[in-house]
């Protein structure tokens, strides 16, 4: 996912600005940040974060 | 309907047998898909059902707080005689009410509708000056003035006309129905509740739980303007390219554990994920009215820029055109105590204004569109109210568990007649007492389900809607 993302956000870089508008922290590549972006949005929705045992 | 995951409750267990387990919540996962491929040869009976469906879908009017039937169906002629004369203590003897023992100081009195009665179609049917459109109707409905309850307060009471207990746990009937047959709708949840009036319904989500089941099965409430789903809408810059990717990502790791757990609700979530992605097409086109008439808008009353229970009513018969199974509207409040915000005067005649006209228009339109013989309409609220006033800054009614009025519409039902009598004063039934059980047996029926083979195992035995009661309504069927 990582991967696929980092690769799609470098060849179109604009298309990660709306994804990391609201902060992207100095020294962070936009495409780099919004490709984490996506990844964490993943984890977070894993039914593993979601349910607490 | 045998998910062999049934039983499970705790994933905790079965992550230390996985892979047996595991295979077999796969092949239930897939099971779905099995059931729903085109079958060959003979016209087999729909999936789920028992026998052949009168009814494919419902859409249930339910009317939170427990309108008075007195002021809109049960003519009393008697009543209004009687009018502030002390209520027969034989009666009452041995009964019990919300609040009348402690605010009523003073034996009960008798109240008398001031409202005009007059009738109307072809059996003569009493309809209250209340609801003029529903009086153009009653040819198209049944009225049964005689549905008793077991409980006498609004939670427990609206749980008792939806899951058939009144404490928390069970199943609400949409629940149950989409359990047993399914839905037709893949984009769409099979079971939906739409809401308006002041506030929400006594009791809550619990009034479209799930209980026991698996968590799929519970209703989903969609709001009447705006986004119909608060965050379905992705974020600024999350396209639907990535969206599916994410989606993809996150349902194959939950697949995982899924068949490392055996957990039947990580079922329920990737159903959801994989809906909620589609839903983001399909709920923005649901709930947009750009597209009806406006022969359609002015029939219901509905208007787009503002929420209401006209608007739920069309959106109702939208959701039912998309193959959703289970339609439940709440409407609030229709307590009519007397006091600030719920008297029987202006209160009350505020509430009939709002519903009076889309509940007509829903009928009328469902059967222009030849949709009402599929579809099951019902009208209703979770109990009547008293014959006996109640002071409070005014007077109005209390809650009633004797008898109330439904109405039933489509889906199989009788159209035209009138079911049940209540005494001269209106307390209680004296024919065809039908009991919150029997209509929840008589609404399986005509959705081609034996209520008393629409079981569920959980804690060691087998749950159905009507529990050990229910007798079908046989009067009520066409």
């Amino acid at each position: 996912m990582l991967e696929k993302k980092r690769a799609e956000f470098r060849s179109e870089p604009q298309t990660a600005a709306p994804i990391v508008a609201a902060a992207t922290p100095p020294r962070v590549e936009k495409s780099e940040f919004a490709a984490w972006t996506l990844v964490s949005r993943t984890i977070l929705n894993l039914d593993e974060t979601i349910t607490r045992e | 309907m045998n998910d062999p995951l049934q039983d499970i409750t705790r994933r905790h267990f079965f992550r230390n047998c996985a892979v047996g387990v595991g295979s077999i919540a796969l092949a239930s996962l897939f099971a779905e898909s099995a059931l729903a491929s085109p079958s060959q040869g003979a016209k087999p009976l729909p999936a789920g059902t028992n026998f052949p469906p009168r009814a494919k879908n419902v859409i249930y009017l339910f009317m939170a707080g427990g309108p008075s039937q007195l002021e809109l169906f049960d003519y009393k002629p008697k009543l209004i005689e009687l009018n502030g004369k002390p209520i027969p203590d034989s009666m009452i003897a041995g009964k019990r009410f919300a609040f009348m023992d402690s605010s009523f100081k003073d034996r009960y009195t008798l109240l008398g509708t001031r409202r005009k009665f007059t009738q109307h179609g072809k059996h003569g049917a009493w309809v209250s000056e209340l609801f003029p459109h529903q009086a153009k109707i009653v040819d198209d409905i049944a009225i049964v003035k005689t549905v008793a309850t077991d409980v006498f307060n609004h939670a427990p009471a609206k749980l008792f006309m939806n899951t058939g207990s009144s404490q928390f746990g069970r199943p609400s009937m949409g629940a149950w129905v989409t359990y047993g047959i399914g839905s037709e709708c893949k984009d769409l949840p099979g079971f939906v509740v739409l809401q308006s009036g002041p506030r929400g319904p006594r009791g809550g989500a619990v009034n479209w739980g799930s209980g026991f089941l698996p968590t799929i099965h519970q209703g989903v409430p969609f709001r009447s303007s705006g986004e119909p789903i608060v965050n379905l809408s992705s974020p600024a810059g999350i396209t639907a390219h990535h969206q599916r990717d994410t989606i993809d990502a996150v349902n194959a790791l939950n697949l995982k554990r899924l068949v490392a757990t055996g957990d039947q609700e990580i079922q329920t979530r990737i159903s959801q994920y994989e809906m909620a992605y589609r839903m983001q097409t399909s709920a923005p086109e649901l709930t947009d009215l750009a597209g009806e008439s406006k022969e359609t808008m002015e029939l219901y009353g509905a208007d787009r820029t503002k929420p209401s229970f006209a608007n739920n009513c069309l959106l109702a018969r939208r959701l039912i055109e998309r193959g959703v199974r289970f339609v439940q509207l709440y409407h609030t409040n229709w307590d009519s105590h007397g006091g600030p915000g719920e008297t029987l005067e202006k209160d009350f005649e505020t509430r009939c204004k709002e519903v009076d006209q889309a509940s007509a228009a829903l009928v009328i339109d469902l059967k222009q569109r030849g949709l009402l013989e599929d579809t099951l309409v019902i009208w209703g609220g979770e109990f009547g109210r008293t014959p006996m006033g109640e002071n409070r800054t005014s007077t109005g009614r209390n809650h009633h568990i004797e008898c109330g009025t439904m109405w039933f519409a489509g889906g199989g039902t009788q159209p035209g007649i009138i079911l049940g009598e209540t005494d001269e004063l209106g307390f209680a039934p004296t024919e065809d007492r039908c009991h919150v059980h029997d209509i929840h047996a008589t609404i399986l029926h005509l959705l081609g389900l034996e209520h008393t083979k629409l079981t569920y195992r959980f804690q060691g035995r087998d749950f159905r809607l009507t529990d050990v009661h229910g007798k079908l309504i046989s009067k009520l069927l066409a």
